[in-house]
């Protein structure tokens, strides 16, 4: 069954559909092409790009190279038995220092101070209130996140960085990739009216104000975005726990 | 199937009614150079009428009357640039991109038409180049040749190019004429017009109670 209406639609359509609406002629569909392809980076960075998941093997010195499409990364971890996505702690002290070098566990080990914490140093995963074995909560204290080590990226050296202790040969990482044309460059069918607002604004036959209503029209039909009553009845399940209430 | 129009026809109306008759051979103004006047007054009606019709529908339309689509085949590859070429049936009339070639595409036999080209206006191709393009064929306009290039380089060797464009001259004086039929009299005002300033034509003189002959004051 064909239909025309699919959820994502390529820029040439929307930007045929601002032509006809406009009357205007076909010289103007290549500059409004390019408006178009601005639409789509300017909601690509905020609502629109769509991450995707993959593996990178770790190298010798502890990096793992960022893929070559990357953008912006959401998600950094490692994958637990029940294909569970679980993500390492974010270590913002882990210096950038030596990051392409082969040498770099050598150099950064090098100028370490002495800040060992016995049993936090020997083990994989990087816990809070972990001692002698097990771990625990403190009352009053949030409970912390169990995470099996840290990391850092530096999106200059384009690597991820891990720190000397880490134990594992790679790592999952998710993120706002590139896009590729497949003929032409696809959005979501949602932010059509977005895009077409925006080709307007920049046209000056509309405003900006404009265009930001139809970019949060359009997200509020956005797949993470979107309120079902399934998400609802799990969000309820999951809130409701014994615990003291006020 | 209507009559069509020639030029040579228009021709011999403009010259019957300037003359009054038919001309003879004091009158010194050649079919080529009526031609001329009529190649020229073609764009200057066909600019009226589409500002005409854009009181109607507040839009700056080419009148599909005008329109004709060539095949401009072969096209050759000018080395210097990468860019493929090939000769316009004439020199597009000034009008604005978009409008002076309303449309063109590639096509191959039993394929079906390609999808349209991107016209580039003069002032924009220095610069085209540092921005993403669309998939599809790129085209630019110097004089009466139009030059192709694809967005990815592909070769458009033995490609067969179709141009749509209004257009003002024929092949010949008999050719049929590309003009509707509300436009003949327009034009025909016009070149008359031209026509007169350009012949001297003596004029009567209305002025009455002087006596005929010469005329010393």
């Amino acid at each position: 069954m064909s239909t025309d209406i699919g959820k994502y639609v390529p820029l040439k359509q929307v930007v045929s559909y601002y032509l006809d609406e406009m009357k205007k002629s076909y010289a103007e569909f290549d500059p409004c092409w390019i408006l178009a392809f601005r639409a789509l980076i300017s909601m690509g960075f905020s609502v629109a790009f769509e991450p995707k998941t993959i593996r990178i093997p770790l190298n010798a010195n502890l990096t793992a190279n960022l893929p070559a499409d990357y953008l912006n990364w959401t998600k950094i971890g490692v994958q637990d038995s029940d294909g569970g996505f679980s993500t390492l702690a974010i270590n913002n002290a882990l210096t950038k220092y030596a990051d392409n070098s082969p040498q770099r566990i050598e150099k950064i080990e090098q100028i370490q101070v002495n800040d060992s914490v016995g049993l936090l140093s020997n083990s994989p995963a990087f816990v809070n209130y972990f001692y002698n074995g097990t771990y625990f909560t403190l009352f009053g204290i949030g409970g912390g996140l169990i995470q099996h080590g840290s990391c850092n990226v530096d999106e200059v050296n384009r690597v991820i960085i891990f720190p000397p202790d880490f134990r594992f040969e790679s790592v999952l990482f998710e993120y706002i990739f590139s896009p590729q044309r497949d003929n032409d460059y696809q959005i979501q069918t949602c932010l059509q009216e977005a895009v077409i607002a925006f080709i307007k604004w920049k046209n000056k036959e509309g405003s900006m104000q404009e265009y930001y209503a139809m970019v949060t029209e359009g997200r509020r039909s956005l797949d993470k975005k979107k309120v079902t009553l399934q998400t609802i009845n799990q969000v309820l399940r999951e809130s409701d726990a014994m615990k003291l209430r006020s | 199937m209507a009559i069509p129009y020639s030029k040579k026809q228009l021709i011999q109306r403009i010259m019957q009614h300037v003359t009054n008759g038919f001309p003879d051979d004091d009158f010194s103004i050649s079919e080529n150079e009526m031609l001329l006047y009529i190649d020229a007054g073609i764009p200057y009606v066909l600019k009226g009428q589409m500002f005409e019709n854009a009181k109607v529908f507040n839009v700056f339309e080419i009148p599909e009357a005008y329109l004709i689509t060539y095949l401009i085949t072969p096209l050759t590859q000018y080395t210097p640039t990468n860019e493929w070429m090939g000769n316009l049936p004439q020199t597009p009339l000034a009008l604005p991109t978009g409008y002076n070639i309303t449309d063109a595409y590639i096509s191959q036999d039993g394929l079906g038409r390609g999808q349209s080209i991107f016209f580039t206006k003069t002032k924009r191709v220095p610069y085209r180049n540092n921005m993403p393009k669309p998939s599809g064929v790129f085209a630019r306009i110097n004089g009466q040749t139009i030059y192709l290039q694809s967005y990815n380089g592909m070769s458009l060797l033995n490609q067969n190019l179709y141009v749509e464009m209004p257009i003002s001259r024929t092949d010949d004086i008999d050719a049929p004429m590309v003009l509707p039929d509300d436009a003949i009299q327009a034009l025909f005002d016009y070149v008359c017009l031209k026509i007169k300033d350009r012949y001297g034509m003596p004029k009567d003189v209305v002025v009455d109670n002087i006596g005929a002959g010469n005329k010393s004051s």
